[in-house]
């Protein structure tokens, strides 16, 4: 089954690939034999991921990428392509957040989250994809949220992207299926990075958080590496179009 | 990846046939503990050389009717007793009469509550007091497409399926604190690949099933999966072992379809 799970002579582009979540399933990727783009605007964030995926044996290669920018999304393809090889894994993990009362949200925030979090998704799934049907064969990772799904207050830009990213995944599974292209969704719940940490670190919050996961604990970045490379590997060749939430629980859509 | 489930306690139910097989078989590889808890002596004790040959630690085959309390209690118990615990269940057994909802006898319905739904409550409930109480889990049982959707011709089957799906939520709610995890996986419509992967007490050795396996019906199905194709035993195996493995840690509560895209949701 190994082999099943092994990303060997596969070639991934991930964004928002410099701290948290994005740069652990970048890890994850590299861990199992992808060769890896780490893309995020913060050119030394993504050069320390490289260097790390590096450091552990794997071949990784760091990228300055604003994904609200169409122009520097291609660019960022091809440079991975003459540089890795053509773009066979892509991880849409770039994503903002903000927690502010729906009445005081401006247009521009509200853009910029939609751009930041769904409209990059497109982008970068619409300049991969031809080079996955030339394959004939590629895998689409969404990053999703259980924010899509459960109602949470002072949210809404993020909730809907969220839940939006849902909806991309399914037309973009049916629509490029007959390629062998397989386009999923992960949805993590709160996990171990910057911001459910300072917000756990209230012990009050916390025990609320809590109360609410069945498994009584938050998932660790690690653990949204280990699906990524399920979703990546040809282990999940016959499923697309599905979104799996990784979130101890707390999310059971049916 | 490597799921590290070498010298892992797994059960499978039904394991001797079809998608159980492929299961046990995968598990195998990996060098688990196998059990099957199969019904059916013959095709048995083929699966347990076949998986022996293949890699496992060791390979055990237990009669057991999923449906009969005692059967299943005795099951545990001797895997208990053989190997300390059970760290793996998978729910497997299932079956199904391809038939209208109006066309079919009650005896038929009951048979189908009887293997999929009673077979996986029975199954769970032996197999948790010792996962509780050493407080690691994991069970992964096996839903339908039909269970999420509905289908037709499969109405008392699907109505199996969904409870399945929301017995192991439920379930994951009770337990998640004790560290057990229960997911739930739909595979498409799966045909075995020969007459050598399922045994006569298989839902594909009744005739009213054989009928999917002619050519013509088979591509006929296939466009209806985006994927354009039918599922194999061997699709649905990687998830089983990803849901059962330790690199799904935090993953509880939740149904995959593995089915080619027929389901999405």
């Amino acid at each position: 089954m190994g082999e099943r799970f092994s990303l060997a002579g596969r070639v991934a582009l991930v964004t928002g690939a410099g701290r948290g979540i994005g740069r652990a399933i970048a890890v994850a990727l590299g861990e199992a034999g992808a060769a890896v783009a780490c893309a995020a605007r913060s050119r030394d964030e993504v050069e320390a991921a490289a260097a790390a995926i590096a450091a552990a044996g794997g071949r990784a290669r760091a990228l300055r990428l604003d994904v609200t920018r169409s122009e520097q999304v291609t660019a960022a393809v091809e440079e991975v392509a003459a540089a890795l090889g053509p773009v066979d894994v892509l991880v849409n993990n770039a994503g903002i957040t903000m927690e502010k009362p729906t009445t005081e949200v401006t247009d521009e925030d509200w853009e910029r989250i939609l751009a930041t979090n769904l409209t990059s998704m497109f982008r970068c799934a619409r300049a991969v994809a031809p080079g996955m049907i030339r394959l004939g064969r590629g895998k689409i990772i969404n990053l999703g949220s259980m924010y899509g799904v459960i109602g949470v207050p002072r949210y809404a830009a993020y909730c809907a992207s969220k839940a939006a990213a849902d909806g991309l995944t399914r037309s973009l599974a049916a629509e490029w299926a007959r390629h062998g292209i397989q386009v999923n969704c992960l949805a993590p719940g709160y996990v171990n990075t910057d911001i459910p940490r300072a917000a756990m670190a209230d012990e009050r919050t916390r025990a609320l958080f809590l109360s609410k996961v069945p498994a009584r604990r938050i998932g660790e970045p690690e653990e949204v590496g280990a699906l990524a490379v399920y979703l990546a590997s040809s282990a999940s060749d016959f499923m697309t179009g599905q979104t799996v939430y990784l979130d101890g629980g707390q999310t059971m859509a049916w | 990846m490597d799921l590290n489930l070498a010298g892992k306690s797994v059960i499978v139910t039904g394991g001797g046939s079809n998608i159980g097989r492929a299961i046990s078989l995968a598990f195998a590889r990996e060098g688990t503990h196998l059990t099957l808890a199969e019904i059916d002596e013959g095709q048995g004790r083929k699966v347990v050389g076949e998986a022996k040959s293949l890699g496992a630690a060791s390979a055990t085959l237990v009669q057991t009717d999923v449906t009969r309390w005692e059967s299943v209690q005795a099951m545990v118990r001797e895997v208990e007793g053989r190997l300390g615990r059970v760290d793996v269940l998978v729910n497997n057994v299932g079956w199904t009469y391809d038939r209208l909802f109006v066309e079919k006898e009650r005896t038929e319905w009951e048979r189908e509550i009887q293997l999929n739904l009673w077979g996986m409550i029975n199954c769970t409930r032996a197999v948790l007091d010792g996962m509780i109480a050493r407080k690691a889990g994991a069970i992964v049982s096996m839903g339908s497409d039909a269970g999420r959707m509905g289908e037709f011709r499969e109405a008392v089957y699907g109505a199996c399926k969904a409870g399945v799906i929301a017995l192991s939520k439920s379930l994951a709610r009770e337990v998640g604190r004790h560290g057990i995890r229960l997911n739930v996986v739909c595979p498409g419509m799966t045909i075995p690949a020969s007459e050598e992967d399922f045994g006569e007490r298989s839902m594909w050795a009744a005739d009213t099933n054989r009928a999917f396996s002619t050519p013509e019906m088979q591509a006929r199905i296939a466009k209806a999966y985006p994927l354009r194709r039918i599922g194999k035993p061997e699709d649905v195996a990687p998830a089983v072992l990803f849901l059962a493995s330790g690199a799904a840690s935090f993953i509880t509560g939740q149904t995959l379809s593995v089915s080619g895209g027929y389901t999405m949701m």
